[in-house]
């Protein structure tokens, strides 16, 4: 079963190291059709919000009265919003805002999750007490009260929105990571590595935290469509990402109110949030697979 | 001969919801440097309790542990790290015991790694040599754990275990979850390496064939006890403790034209959770009375040969 | 007893997925009287699991395929049964015991009535019927009827085992394949395991296939000796015609590969099989334990393998049966 590996001269080991494990990592990405359908939908999204500018067909920003409330033609393929607006415009520009929000929010939330989860799974004892009943009183909180509560201490903004974001998933990831550092820290290669003189810094951050991370993947990229969809009702509130700023969530709350007469100012930035969280999600999935060697085969 | 690991009235309790677990009991013994201690046991006795504690995975409750002399119970940092370079442990499961995310040489150079005694080019060298002295091919050096099988494992296992030329290894069933014929691979490997490498084996097994080929002298715990202590050849013609006969006459032999005597033991083995004092092995004890109840000491019944029960000369006329 | 109990003919079985053909099983033979019991012998991986399954027609397909064989029960193809007959012969005529009790036993469910439940299925479903039955297998295997009510997990691993003893058991079945029954279990508890299903065996003349690889447990238990590697028989006989006359180099080599118990040897080295198990997906030519075999010689790497008869009952698949 053994796999045969090209004998490597000392100097190259790390390179060809490195090499070999990408290569390997996309052959077996390649190999979950789900997976690649992901990854290119998601690469579409990065690319139409990087050049956004030369894509959209009006200025984002540009008001018509005149042509307000049109229903998708097309001249206007998403329709218009109430001040006549471009809605394809502006979901295109605000892919930026929402996935930077989303993304950044995301690791934000789940750096500082695992840390935490990290820090009292592997510890246990007093430093996991402490640690675990702070984030009960953190949970015990409505997520969108915290979230008010956050915002209205540090403030409103896209920036903002981004760390108040953060700051509600930190809870969630660390219990998830603690879940799975528990389950990590029973096996013998964590004793092997504490007997062999690994410092506890490099057990959690070289043994534990590797093997906890795939397991937290799909979780973590789920992250990005929540944090979208929650900074979408912060914004609703005016505590969120201000208007104009066309970021996804605060579009689908502007559009609230003209739901029943004109859906399409919220079925396109829906759509958008939605097929966003498909894509990372399934993308997800097949990353999980593809970077744990042992599913090689 | 001077004792490479001495052990003193060693006890290691468990705090459990349902009460406080006996796991090892005031166990007393010392092996010989060069030589090979047999721990052997069923399932829950113990015995992968003690060898941890006496390399320090887990601190002891109670008692002492002396290697070279010196007293090592409790050490800490630097001093703990020390010992560690010079004793050693080989666990039992060959897959759980190797990261799924570290090549062949990330797990073989770490220990070289963390001892901060070796250069990069150092550390490349060593690590050649050591996948050579266990028999893994170079071609492997890349490879992950699952890429392997059991065998080959386990060799990066001791590989591993033996990257900064301990003294003193602590085996942990380290055949037990591999095939008959890789099996004595690996046996002879520990063999060889200990004939070169003067190396103390402290062989913690619950396969009785492997201890008695393997092993200088043999222990047999029962319930965190010592029951029986003795040369391992003498121990297989003469034991003297109950639990010890029993142990021996269920070991199923392959050889079909002289069956043994088997005696059948009652019932299971017992909680460790708050035993009662005496003989652990009272409850299943075909001879027990009262004074077993009553704490048991080890006694020299022969040259070398200890035995921990009040009634084993009485059970045993031949030894008056 | 002319008629044939049971008789395995040419079994192949692979297990198919989309990176590779795994050769689990490549034509086995074997036959089995009433009331004796064959010990399959092999290392992990030899496909003597798969040989098992197959019998009860229970492997999962896909990804496993059966290519060809038959087997036959009591006179009866069982690969022509329709799966609802198959559901009467599994439990009633043939039942099987796994390897890890742990798992074998569902954990909500008290042990009585696991055991009732399953005679209830085959006796026609009378409650009451199905409760004495449980009460008494249970004291058949030494459990005593008050822990009817008790759950899997109050069990010991040695006492859950007899509890799947007791499932087995219940419906007095013909055939008994036991994978690896005691491997997870203590020596003294093993020792009582065995002891009582030789005990049960014997009362009610049931058959038995033991899979084990503890040569040890095969001395103490079986008429007949099979021994697997690569998923075909390469040896077999009686228990006597294996133990003191292995013939095939790889049953000598188990044998040598053994740390020996007796007192007089001098036993300072084992003798290890060289190199490891073949992969079942790339299975060496003609032979397959050649590139492994010290006395293999041009014609045992290409060409077919003959099957010898050495004595009656005993077969070895080797050029060179009865030579080395």
């Amino acid at each position: 079963m053994t796999e045969e590996k090209k004998n490597v001269v000392a100097g190259n080991e790390n390179v060809a190291k490195k090499e070999n494990q990408l290569f390997a990592f996309f052959k077996r990405l390649r190999q979950r059709p789900a997976a690649v359908v992901g990854l290119v939908i998601f690469a579409i999204l990065i690319l139409s919000a990087i050049f956004a500018n030369v894509i959209a067909p009006y200025n984002y920003t540009e008001t018509n009265v005149r042509e307000a409330y049109q229903a998708p033609s097309w001249k206007h393929i998403c329709g218009t919003d109430q001040v006549g607006r471009d809605i394809f415009s502006r979901l295109l520009v605000g892919a930026r805002y929402s996935l930077t929000l989303g993304i950044l929010a995301m690791l934000l939330g789940n750096l500082a999750g695992m840390l935490v989860g990290s820090l009292a799974g592997y510890f246990g004892g007093v430093v996991d007490e402490v640690l675990m009943r702070i984030l009960d009183v953190i949970q015990s909180i409505p997520g969108m009260v915290l979230n008010l509560a956050v915002a209205c201490v540090i403030g409103v903004g896209f920036w903002k929105t981004i760390i108040v974001m953060g700051i509600g998933g930190v809870a969630g990831a660390a219990r998830m990571m603690r879940a799975n550092i528990l389950k990590i820290r029973e096996m013998e290669y964590i004793e092997a590595a504490s007997v062999t003189n690994c410092s506890n810094a490099k057990i959690i951050v070289k043994h534990l935290i590797p093997n906890a991370f795939s397991a937290s993947l799909v979780q973590m990229t789920m992250g990005v469509g929540g944090s979208i969809m929650a900074a979408s009702g912060l914004a609703y509130l005016g505590l969120g990402v201000q208007p104009p700023t066309p970021e996804w969530g605060a579009m689908l709350s502007d559009g609230r109110q003209y739901l029943t007469k004109f859906p399409w100012m919220c079925i396109f930035p829906g759509m958008a949030i939605m097929i966003t969280v498909l894509a990372i999600n399934l993308f997800g999935d097949g990353m999980r697979d593809a970077l744990d060697p042992r599913l090689k085969k | 001969m001077a004792p490479m690991i001495e052990v003193r009235d060693l006890k290691k309790y468990f705090k459990s919801p349902r009460g406080t677990v006996h796991a090892v009991d005031d166990v007393t013994l010392h092996i010989d440097k060069g030589t090979t201690m047999g721990i052997v046991g069923e399932s829950g006795c113990g015995k992968s309790t003690l060898g941890r504690t006496i390399i320090q995975m887990i601190q002891p409750t109670e008692g002492k542990i002396f290697f070279d002399g010196k007293d090592v119970t409790g050490l800490k940092g630097r001093e703990l790290r020390e010992f560690h370079s010079r004793a050693q442990f080989i666990f039992q499961d060959p897959y759980s015991s190797l990261n799924p995310r570290y090549t062949v040489e990330q797990t073989i150079s770490e220990p070289l790694i963390n001892s901060g005694r070796y250069s990069r080019r150092d550390i490349d060298k060593k690590t050649t040599e050591l996948m050579d002295m266990v028999g893994v091919a170079q071609r492997l050096r890349l490879s992950y754990p699952h890429e392997m099988d059991g065998g080959r494992r386990q060799r990066v296992v001791i590989a591993r275990a033996l990257a900064l030329d301990p003294e003193f290894v602590v085996c942990d069933e380290p055949v037990s979850a591999l095939d008959v014929s890789i099996q004595a691979q690996v046996l002879n490997l520990l063999q060889d390496l200990q004939k070169d490498k003067n190396l103390t084996y402290m062989f913690i097994t619950h396969d009785m064939s492997v201890v008695r080929h393997i092993s200088n002298d043999i222990s047999v715990m029962y319930l965190g006890q010592l029951v029986e202590t003795s040369p391992s050849k003498e121990l297989f013609r003469k034991h003297y403790h109950p639990y010890t006969k029993a142990l021996l006459s269920a070991i199923p032999s392959t050889d079909i034209h002289h069956k043994m005597n088997r005696i059948l033991l009652k019932g299971e083995i017992t909680s460790p959770i708050n035993p009662k004092p005496g003989c652990r092995f009272a409850a299943r004890c075909d001879y027990a009375t009262e004074k077993c109840h009553e704490p048991q000491k080890l006694e020299e019944v022969a040259p070398n040969h200890f035995v921990s029960c009040c009634r084993v000369h009485e059970i045993n006329p031949e030894l008056n | 007893m002319s008629e044939k109990f049971l008789s395995v003919k040419d079994l192949n079985d692979h297990y198919i997925t989309s990176e590779a053909d795994v050769w689990a099983v490549n034509g086995v033979s074997f036959d089995l009287e009433r009331g004796k019991t064959l010990g399959l012998v092999g290392e992990t991986g030899a496909g003597k699991t798969t040989i098992a399954r197959s019998i009860l027609k229970i492997l999962p397909n896909p990804p496993a395929k059966v290519l060809g064989g038959s087997v036959e029960f009591e006179g009866k193809s069982i690969y022509e049964v329709s799966e609802a007959e198959m559901q009467k012969i599994r439990g009633d005529k043939i039942t099987m015991i796994f390897q890890d009790p742990m798992t074998a036993l569902n954990p909500v469910m008290t042990v009585g009535e696991q055991i009732a439940e399953v005679v209830a299925l085959h006796n026609g479903g009378n409650k009451e019927d199905a409760k004495n039955r449980a009460v008494e297998m249970l004291e058949t295997v030494g459990i005593p009827a008050e822990r009817y009510v008790e759950y899997p997990h109050q069990f010991s691993g040695g006492m859950k085992q007899r509890v799947v003893i007791a499932i087995a058991l219940a419906c007095n079945p013909d055939l008994l394949l036991a994978d690896e029954p005691t491997t997870a279990l203590d020596v003294t508890i093993q020792a009582q395991v065995l002891d009582l299903m030789r005990e049960l065996n014997r009362k009610n003349d049931t058959s038995m296939i033991l899979i084990t690889h503890d040569l040890g447990v095969v001395a103490e238990m079986c008429d007949d000796v099979a021994i697997v590697y690569a998923g075909q028989i390469i040896e077999k006989g009686s228990l006597e015609q294996i133990f003191d006359h292995p013939s095939h180099p790889y049953t000598n080599g188990l044998f040598g590969a053994l740390p020996s118990m007796k007192d007089d040897e001098d036993d300072d080295r084992l003798h290890p099989i060289a190199g490891m198990p073949p992969d079942p997906t790339n299975l060496p030519t003609g032979c397959y334990f050649h590139p492994r075999c010290p006395y293999a010689t041009e014609e045992c790497k290409n060409g077919p393998v003959p099957v010898k008869e050495l004595a009656p009952g005993h077969t070895c698949m080797c050029h060179k049966a009865g030579e080395v």
